[in-house]
């Protein structure tokens, strides 16, 4: 089957993957932004000299995916020739691949023995990159100059010196220049610390053995994914799904996908998806494909190496000019965090019917992106900062779905309240779960989080937001009878008011949940709610010791019990 | 028979040019193929394969719409 | 004196390991564990060695008993009091995921129920400054209210907002509650940031304070009854011990207490071998656990997660394990490539070799087919193994792998080598350090049949194994010194910062740090004290320790540690940021034993071990290496190396305990205590050279 000992395969597999993993704990030890060293928001890949990706490890799925794209353009864009030891190229260009603008990849290339090997990467979300908005999640941007800087393909660093002219332009235009010095330089360090772990592994066992490897590594990945794609019934499956509006225009945002089996190859459609619109929830290519890879790797074995080859049998057809696939100069920030997930959801529900023991309900799928900043009053010195929350995970046919986790495009933590607060004039009232959050059925959908957060003695913080799942019919859905999980929401009471209500309310933004640049003072607080995943199955039907504990443990109210459950006390 | 044909680009171009089948970015190149009578730009002959095979298949049948 | 006893309570095995410190005689003993009744198997061991429980002068105890109740989920149960809002911290979590694509993966559950998890009206601000003080009738209602109906154990756990900055509102509870219930105090137990983590650390030592003092309780009373009413430790996480009384006050802190006996007998045998960098590679029947070891002891973290999700905040010997161990089964996935473990055959069936009818292939099979393992001499001829059964287990593998048993056993002992080659790299990478400059400290039952090859595999070229590597955990217990950790989260910058300020905290520090090193068991002597500062760049969320030098801690002093910092940052991360202020974020005081360990000398020679007497003599048996297949062998006991010089590979050297595997391009030579040295000699092609990654860091 091979022509290396599979045992080799095996051995230089796992160095690979651990390379990158390599590359990650030093990205987290040296990074400034707690979206970096907290939130763990970034990605290390390993390439091979045609763009093929042949390792990667387990920090990011969006980015990964992403990276799958960025490297392999940019290096038909630049030329395999235009790349010198020592050199490093940035780009965040959402048109060119990337998730979303503020991600930054930086490239590497590993040259053995005089020879291009292949390339390092790594993916990482900068906080503050300029544009219309601190903390650049401009909610409301129509166009892709208001989110940021937007950084085609260049040389940050030529032959291991910095370009200094470049990085002085870039941190001119952001608003927290000395956390984009201290983060791109974490990225750019963990890149020489792949190298040398590159070199190494060729030194030990030959440049050419590993190339042959590597391509042997992806053969062999997409031969499994084969596997698993002809195992799934033959046929086209449809979903269709909405954002409630994109920030811009107060109305719904339809999504639809065709997921056709055809033996051993998926083709996965978007045709039929709505125009791009003029706010910021387009999904850029790099959002659409990394959905699908990401719906694709959650429905298959897990264990299946992820290299180019097990993406290989998958196609994707996303339509630029469409939500699926926005085109220059259409805005993309929300995208990735808000209508990644959605497209998880969607490939997923579409293959429900023929797959259900491996599928989940919709998950709350919004980030909760929550942006602020401003001058600390006790220091005198800018920040900002880019904050989000877990949301209810959908149940599956087997169990309840997770509680409060983050969405399935990332795998950020949360930062702890007490980080928070030394950093921020910011004071945080309450953490909780959301009762009754988590959509009602035979398994039970996960619960989301209320925060609540007061701004401090003599700050002034500018706010932006973009949520999802606010309103409407478009709560995440359940399976076979299980019911929708609970509303998301962001509503502010001011300093000196009773109530909480919508930004839409009291600010007259053109949406609830998304919005840009709102200034909040002393005394003014905002509550996030994340919202909850959905049921799966009856609710009638869940098991009368899990009411009872969900009682118990406060997770489900007396009145749910009795009228979703039908609960009847014992 | 398809031909590949060089993007050209001016410094002040920068737009990136989608393939007309999958929507992927072509960075350098195009491939530009012939199917069912019209002439098209694809980022590479797998994707004219795709074309061929799943693309005006579809269009010719009929289109529901999901749930 | 008397005779000092160290003991360890494995799952399968609980190990004793004493030494009459008047005489030099050394004891050994080995009973069956007993999970359910932990007190039993202690007894059992004392009783079945070979000396009189009366003359016992000293015991330390290396115990599962904590990390057992976690695992097992019957601690107590906990009432989790913390500020008002943020009674869900527990249930929330962090929010991440264990995998990037598993619908099935669950959070793991907190040890405390929702209901029980109370919030109290006080506050404090991120300066430590009280903006709402404690109401301790609020207090007494709450955990009245909560707790009235407790049948079984019940035990408080306290965690407020920014308590390491400013411990007064959690002090306050305990004055509420007076001595009638048990109260954990977060600051007391990890005193650092993060409310979730610190919070857990609470919550686990009220969780299990029950269950360490009814155990404590149970062996003081055994103890008693069998005459060796001495006075005795608990092994401590961070490989230090503590007097029995001390531990129960600070259950968490004995958590990991049966894994840090390894690293501490590893430590011991780095030491004795001159090895100032080493790892441990102890592997057994289940797993292969890897630590650092740094100038003769192990290194530590305050990272240590039970699971994922469920962090333990307290010093502990950094310790990684992975599922690889003689009973590790080989098997085919998916995709057609083998893999060995995690999966486990145990000791029960065991490998197919034990003829308990297991069919599945394991290392241990792997290795008898192989010649390694004598099948007639397998813990000391007290277990025959049956070869076929290994041939046949093989065989059916090879079938859908191709090839014949022998290519399949070899591939299995590459595949498993190259995983723990990799935990051992994952172990000092995230140190910043290159394995290739260590020394592997080969234990367990199969850790020095697989070390030499693993060694090979990263680079290393010396291994070390230690006497009687089976119950190293046992001698590490033995071993083991009164350790303190003392920790203080502080809040000073560089820029502002006084020499005078800091030595005046350190002060403080040192002197609590002695008094607790006295109450926890010191023969009266006064202990070494090290100074360390957790320093991090102004914004960054995470920091490194830089040891503070002896001596009068001045500006001068001051700007040398924070130079250092630069320079390790550098040094590990490939840049620095002069010009950025330094954050120290925490002091740390360490205190320890003076001197290394002042045990009689060893010896290969023990009181106690039941094996078949070995041939003096030399045998040739046909093994197989990687390189060039089966060859005639030498077959030795490891008794007959003692004071016979250096011998060339390939050689096998057989104990009770294990074999060790000497493949050709080592060497191997016994000092005159019996302590095993392998060295590589080069000449093996398979190996790596330093070359070009000695490249300059930009």
């Amino acid at each position: 089957m091979t022509q290396i000992d599979p045992v080799q395969l095996t051995i230089i597999n796992n160095s690979f993957v651990n390379i990158c993993r390599e590359m990650g704990i030093t990205m987290t030890r040296t990074a400034f932004s707690p979206i970096f060293n907290e939130g763990l928001d970034f990605s290390c890949v390993l390439f091979d000299r045609n763009g093929n990706m042949i390792g990667q490890a387990e920090f990011c799925p969006a980015q990964l995916a992403a990276s799958l794209f960025i490297v392999r353009w940019t290096v038909e864009e630049l030329g395999v020739d235009s790349f010198e030891p020592g050199d490093v190229v940035l780009h965040n260009d959402p048109y060119r691949g990337g998730a979303h603008i503020p991600e930054h990849s930086v490239i590497r290339p590993v040259f053995h023995d005089g020879e291009l090997w292949g390339f390092v990467a790594n993916v990482g979300h900068l906080a503050e990159i300029g544009g219309k908005a601190v903390g650049s999640f401009a909610a409301d941007a129509t166009e892709v100059f208001q989110e940021g800087l937007r950084i085609p393909p260049v040389k940050i660093v030529s032959r291991d010196e910095n370009n200094m002219d470049l990085w002085r332009l870039i941190m001119a235009n952001h608003r927290t220049p000395r956390n984009t010095w201290g983060d791109l330089n974490a990225q750019i360090g963990s890149l020489r610390v792949a190298e040398r772990r590159v070199i190494e592994l060729l030194d030990r066992y030959g440049a050419e053995f590993v190339t042959q490897a590597a391509e042997e590594l992806m053969d062999y990945s997409e031969r499994w994914m084969r596997s698993e794609i002809s195992a799934i019934p033959d046929g086209s499956y449809e979903f269709t799904d909405w954002m409630e509006d994109d920030g811009v225009v107060d109305e719904p945002v339809r999504f639809h996908v065709t997921v056709t089996i055809d033996g051993d190859r998926m083709i996965v459609d978007w045709t039929g998806s709505a125009p791009q619109v003029r706010g910021p929830i387009n999904a850029t290519y790099g959002v659409t494909a990394g959905a699908v890879y990401n719906a694709v790797f959650h429905l298959t074995d897990s264990a299946i190496p992820k290299n180019s080859g097990a993406y290989r049998p998958i196609y994707i057809i996303a339509p630029p000019g469409t939500v699926a696939n926005v085109v220059y100069p259409g805005p993309s920030v929300g995208g990735n965090t808000e209508t990644h997930p959605k497209l998880v959801d969607m490939v997923t529900g579409a293959l429900a019917p023929v797959m259900r023991e491996k599928v989940a309900a919709a998950e709350g799928a919004s980030a909760c992106n929550f942006l602020f900043g401003g001058v600390h009053p006790k220091t005198g010195e800018f920040y900002a900062n880019y904050h989000l929350e877990g949301c209810g995970w959908g149940a599956k046919d087997y169990d309840d779905g997770n509680d409060c986790t983050i969405v399935v495009n990332g795998n950020c933590r949360n930062t702890p309240v007490e980080i928070f607060e030394t950093r921020y004039p910011l004071e945080t009232v309450e953490y909780s779960l959301i009762q009754d959050s988590g959509g009602a059925g035979r398994h039970r959908g996960g619960l989301g989080t209320r925060r609540i957060m007061r701004i401090g003695p003599g700050a002034e913080v500018t706010a932006s937001a973009l949520f999802d799942r606010t309103k409407g019919e478009f709560r995440a859905w359940g399976l076979e009878g299980g019911q929708p999980g609970g509303y998301g929401a962001i509503r502010v009471k001011r300093a000196g008011e009773t109530e909480f209500r919508t930004f839409q309310e009291v600010y007259g933004t053109v949406s609830a949940s998304k919005f840009t640049n709102i200034v909040l003072r002393e005394g003014d607080e905002v509550m996030l709610d994340a919202p909850g995943g959905g049921g799966f199955g009856d609710p009638l039907e869940r098991d009368r010791d899990a009411v009872a504990r969900d009682l118990e443990e406060g997770i489900v109210s007396a009145g749910a019990a009795r009228e979703l459950y039908g609960w009847a006390a014992r | 028979m398809g031909r590949w044909e060089p993007i050209v680009t001016q410094v002040w171009d920068t737009v990136v040019t989608p393939c007309d089948c999958c929507g992927q970015v072509v960075a350098s190149r195009l491939w530009v193929a012939e199917v069912d009578g019209e002439e098209h730009r694809f980022c590479s002959t797998r994707c004219e394969e795709l074309y061929a095979t799943y693309v005006v298949p579809q269009r010719q049948g009929p289109v529901t719409d999901g749930a | 004196m008397g005779i000092r006893v160290g003991i360890d309570t494995g799952g399968t095995f609980t190990d004793l390991v004493a030494v009459d410190e008047d005489s030099g005689a050394w004891y050994v003993a080995k009973v069956p564990s007993n999970p359910s009744r932990p007190v039993e198997a202690l007894t059992a061991a004392l009783e079945q060695a070979e000396f009189d429980p009366g003359d016992v002068s000293f015991i330390v105890v290396g115990t599962t008993i904590g990390i057992n109740a976690v695992l097992t989920r019957t601690g107590a149960r906990v009432l989790f009091l913390t500020t008002k809002g943020f009674e869900d911290i527990p249930h929330i979590q962090r929010i991440n995921r264990k995998n990037h694509y598993d619908f099935a993966w669950r959070k793991p559950a907190p040890l405390a129920r929702r209901r029980d998890c109370i919030g109290i009206d006080e506050r404090l601000d991120a300066e430590g400054t009280i903006v709402r003080a404690l109401d301790a009738d609020e207090v007494r209602a709450a955990v009245a209210e909560h707790g009235g109906d407790a049948d079984g154990d019940l035990a408080v756990a306290v965690c407020f907002l920014f308590s390491y900055l400013n411990p007064d509102n959690e002090l306050a509870v305990r004055e509420a509650l007076g001595d009638d219930v048990s109260v954990s105090l977060s600051h007391e137990i990890a005193p650092i940031w993060r409310e979730y983590e610190r919070g857990t650390a609470a919550i686990l030592d009220a969780y299990l304070k029950p269950t360490v003092k009814r155990y404590v309780a149970g062996v003081d009373e055994a103890l008693e009854a069998q005459g060796a009413g001495a006075r005795w430790s608990l092994l401590k996480s961070n490989g230090g011990h503590a007097l029995s009384a001390e531990s129960s006050r600070r259950p968490a802190h004995v958590l990991l207490s049966g894994i840090a006996g390894g690293a501490i007998g590893a430590s011991f045998y780095a030491r004795a071998a001159d090895a100032p960098r080493g790892v441990m590679l102890d592997m057994g029947g289940t797993s292969c656990d890897v630590c650092l070891l740094v100038d003769g002891a192990p290194l530590f973290s305050s990272e240590y997660e039970i699971e994922f999700g469920l962090p333990v905040a307290v010093p502990t010997v950094s310790t990684k394990t992975i599922g690889a161990g003689g009973g590790s089964i080989g098997w085919i996935d998916p995709g057609g490539f083998l893999q060995v473990g995690p999966q486990s055959a145990g000791a029960d069936p065991g490998p197919a070799c034990y003829g308990r009818g297991a069919e599945e292939p394991t290392l241990t099979d792997a290795n008898v087919v192989l010649g390694r393992l004598n099948p007639d001499y397998f813990l000391g001829g007290n277990l025959a193994l049956d070869a076929s059964r290994s041939h046949t287990a093989l065989e059916r593998l090879a079938e859908r792998l191709g090839g014949d048993a022998v290519s399949v056993a070899s591939s299995m002992v590459r595949i498993a080598n190259e995983n723990m080659a990799n935990a051992v790299r994952i172990v000092t990478v995230e140190e910043g350090v290159d394995p290739r400059d260590h020394a592997l400290v080969a234990m367990g039952g199969a850790g020095p049949t697989h070390a030499a090859e693993i060694a090979e595999a990263i680079g290393v070229d010396r291994v070390v194994v230690p006497l009687h590597p089976g119950l190293t955990s046992a001698f590490g217990a033995l071993a083991a010194d009164v350790r303190v950790d003392e920790v203080k989260s502080v809040s000073l910058t560089s820029t502002t910062a006084t020499a005078s300020e800091v030595a005046a905290l350190f002060d403080d520090l040192q002197a609590t740090a002695v008094a607790s090193f006295h109450a926890q068991g010191s023969t009266g002597e006064e202990p070494v004290t090290i100074r360390t500062i957790a320093m991090r760049y102004e914004g960054q969320n995470y920091e490194q320790e830089i040891p503070v030098p002896d001596g009068a801690l001045d500006d001068a002093m001051l700007e040398r540690v924070l130079e250092r910092y630069h320079e390790l940052h550098h040094e590990f991360y490939g840049y620095r940021l002069d010009g950025l202020p330094v954050e120290l974020v925490r002091l740390l005081v360490t205190a320890t034993a003076d001197g290394a360990g002042t045990l009689p000398s060893l010896s290969l020679d023990v009181r106690g071990r039941t094996a078949a007497p070995q041939d003096a003599g030399e045998r040739t048996a046909d093994v197989h290496f990687a390189d060039g297949g089966f060859r005639p062998t030498p077959v030795v006991a490891r008794s007959a190396l003692a004071g016979t010089g250096e011998r060339a590979g390939p050689l096998i050297v057989e104990s009770m305990d294990t074999t060790v595997v000497v493949p050709p391009g080592w060497t191997i030579s016994s000092d005159a205590v019996g302590i095993l040295d392998l060295r590589r000699s080069g000449g093996d092609t398979t190996t790596t050279t330093a070359g070009a990654s000695q490249e300059a860091r930009a």
